[in-house]
């Protein structure tokens, strides 16, 4: 079977909205995952407190860039 | 056709996200008192909403979904916040508990409404639902059947 290009953009445009809705919805889950994984991981609480110093440093450098990058 | 537009189908609810998922409790200090762990666990969580409000706006900018004027005021809220929680840590330290705990707390609550803000901005500048989208390309197949 032959995709035409409508075809193709149309799905590229479902896909991309599924994201957009993934982002839409925000991270709330994220943040739930990371800490279940800490907990999973057997990590103490003194350990969870300073792997969260890398996580948000990771994360804000992130944004920096991102938004450095549109021009903010 | 019909197959690559039932992947599509199937893979959406993945791509919108998955149900919410209960939170695993975190563990007390094994060499702090109650109260001090208690405190920290709430240190915690609150820098684990600061990560999650950072990525969100880097997700959101790097979508285009958010302005970046306005994710850069929330950027720079959110720094402000993570000086505050900062502070807090230092008052735990420093054995101040209760002046830790609100801290910790007052910042936790603050990083989420900024975060709340910026899903609501991004929710607002998302595109048409994808129903529209799939309504529209499922079209043809329906006229080549019927």
């Amino acid at each position: 079977m032959v995709i035409t290009p409508e075809m193709g953009e149309l799905i590229i445009k479902g896909i991309v909205w599924g994201a957009q809705a993934a982002i839409a919805k925000g991270n709330t889950d994220d943040e739930v995952k990371l800490v279940n994984g800490f907990v999973d991981a057997g990590l103490t609480l003194e350990q969870m407190n300073t792997e969260m110093d890398g996580h948000v440093a990771k994360s804000r450098e992130a944004a920096d860039a991102a938004l450095k990058g549109k021009g903010a | 056709m019909r197959k690559i537009l039932v992947i599509l189908a199937a893979m959406l609810p993945l791509l919108a996200g998955c149900p919410s998922v209960p939170q695993k409790d975190l563990p007390d200090s094994k060499v702090m008192p109650p109260t001090a762990s208690a405190v920290l666990k709430g240190i915690v969580l609150a820098k684990e909403t600061l990560d999650v409000a950072y990525s969100f706006i880097a997700d959101a900018t790097n979508q285009d979904l958010l302005d970046p004027v306005q994710g850069r005021r929330w950027f720079v809220q959110l720094d402000g916040y993570r000086d505050k929680l900062a502070k807090a840590e230092s008052l735990l330290n420093a054995g101040n508990f209760d002046a830790a705990k609100l801290q910790a707390e007052g910042m936790n609550a603050l990083i989420k409404i900024v975060h709340d803000q910026a899903i609501e901005a991004v929710k607002r500048s998302a595109k048409k639902p994808v129903l529209f989208v799939f309504a529209y390309a499922i079209q043809p197949a329906w006229r080549f059947q019927w």
